[in-house]
């Protein structure tokens, strides 16, 4: 039986990262590199205590209906 | 255009067939397209053609005005061409939602402050995502501040108010502390308020002075929505009362507030204990969908309009909406409801 003959050594390992340079960049593993910011919300009612899930902004959004026709007037 | 090529309408515009005129829904930019009912008919009826094959079965005589019809359409982004036909499905138009009741309009009354904890930990039970406040009396800061408060623990993503006045002086600082508020109505306004609030989005006002439910039920073209919840929700139920609860000024349990039929009242029972006994009078008219109801079955704008079964033209529960003027057989507004506010 015969057996495919494989690529060249590396050769395989060159074709991944020319794949990898077309990816989105949702898959790559992009080098983050750490910044420091500090900002006063203090005053800013929008934002609630807890800085990482901002529940009163990510939980709000009209609907995607009239809920009634009250506020169709015809005046 | 090659015309070895068959023409598709994206996935997500939708043609809607009428007594007499037809509608793309492109539920994606969420507008509507009006079309030729033989564009529909080269659309829908022929979509397994390529449009040589298109041609040839009208006639050569119409070639350059189905060209410049499907021209047209590739220009709006409506459609596209391909060679492999079988490679691009319809959407699946299911609806779901993990919700019990999605949508839940409550009319301020003497019973709120008594019953507010149970009312607000049914609202968590139930799931609701949506609520409408109405308040046919004037409010005062702290009450309606207090109702708002309470509500932050629920899920709902979005906060209607109907009202007949606005007490806070400092509105930005309103709507910053109260993001869930998607919209406020304010009735019975003056001139200076609409001065006022004419900068505002989520403002609007009207002269009219509304005391009651009996205001509600006018189908019109500013009420059409065109989306793929709402398109997908009038397929199978119905896209007014659908997963709708109420809770009427005097405390009544109603599924609309407008529709006479009452479930129970909140002074004696809850929303979940009604919800649990009486699940069938509860959705009673949630499974009308519009191709049901007469007249509106041959409306292309069917699946873009909410329904109501509150006012209607007779006392058959599939008769049409008795506040709708729009005809789709001859396509007209029979007076001014299209474009009022």
């Amino acid at each position: 039986m015969k057996t495919k003959k494989l690529n060249k050594k590396g050769a395989l390992k060159e074709s991944i990262e020319h794949l990898e340079n077309q990816l989105p960049l949702f898959f790559k593993n992009p080098e983050i590199k750490e910044q420091s910011a500090k900002i006063d919300v203090s005053n800013f009612l929008g934002l609630d205590e807890f800085p990482v899930y901002n529940s009163k902004r990510s939980a709000c959004r009209p609907c995607y209906k009239p809920i009634s026709k009250i506020h169709f007037i015809n005046e | 255009m090659n015309k070895s090529n068959y023409i598709r309408l994206f996935a997500n515009c939708i043609p809607v067939k009428g007594a007499k005129n037809v509608i793309v829904c492109d539920i994606q930019r969420s507008t509507y397209f009006e079309i030729d009912m033989v564009l529909h008919d080269i659309l829908v009826a022929h979509s397994n053609k390529t449009i040589e094959e298109i041609i040839e079965f009208y006639g050569k005589e119409y070639e350059d005005e189905i060209l410049n019809q499907l021209d047209q359409l590739q220009k709006e982004e409506l459609v596209h061409l391909t060679t492999e036909n079988h490679l691009f499905p319809k959407l699946d138009l299911t609806w779901e939602t993990p919700s019990v009741i999605t949508n839940m309009i409550i009319e301020y009354g003497d019973y709120f402050q008594e019953k507010e904890t149970e009312i607000v930990n049914d609202l968590i039970k139930l799931g609701v995502q949506y609520l409408e406040l109405r308040f046919y009396v004037d409010v005062s800061n702290e009450t309606l501040q207090n109702i708002l408060q309470s509500i932050q623990k629920t899920k709902i993503v979005g906060i209607y108010l109907v009202l007949q006045n606005f007490p806070y002086e400092d509105i930005d600082k309103f709507l910053i502390e109260n993001q869930r508020v998607m919209s406020i109505l304010l009735s019975n306004a003056t001139d200076a308020e609409d001065e006022r609030y004419k900068d505002y989005n989520k403002i609007s006002v009207v002269k009219h002075k509304i005391v009651n439910n009996k205001n509600c039920g006018i189908i019109c073209q500013n009420s059409f929505q065109v989306n793929l919840d709402l398109f997908t929700e009038s397929q199978q139920f119905n896209s007014c009362l659908n997963k709708k609860l109420s809770i009427i000024e005097n405390g009544d349990i109603k599924n609309c507030p407008s529709i006479p039929e009452a479930l129970g009242n909140i002074k004696e029972t809850t929303l979940t204990e009604i919800f649990d006994s009486k699940e069938e009078d509860v959705n009673k008219y949630w499974n009308i969908t519009k191709d049901q109801i007469e007249v509106c079955k041959d409306c292309e704008f069917r699946y873009i309009c909410t329904d109501c079964r509150a006012f209607r033209e007779s006392d058959n529960i599939y008769s049409k909406p008795l506040k709708c003027n729009y005809n789709p057989y001859n396509g007209k507004w029979e007076d001014n409801l299209r474009g009022s506010k």
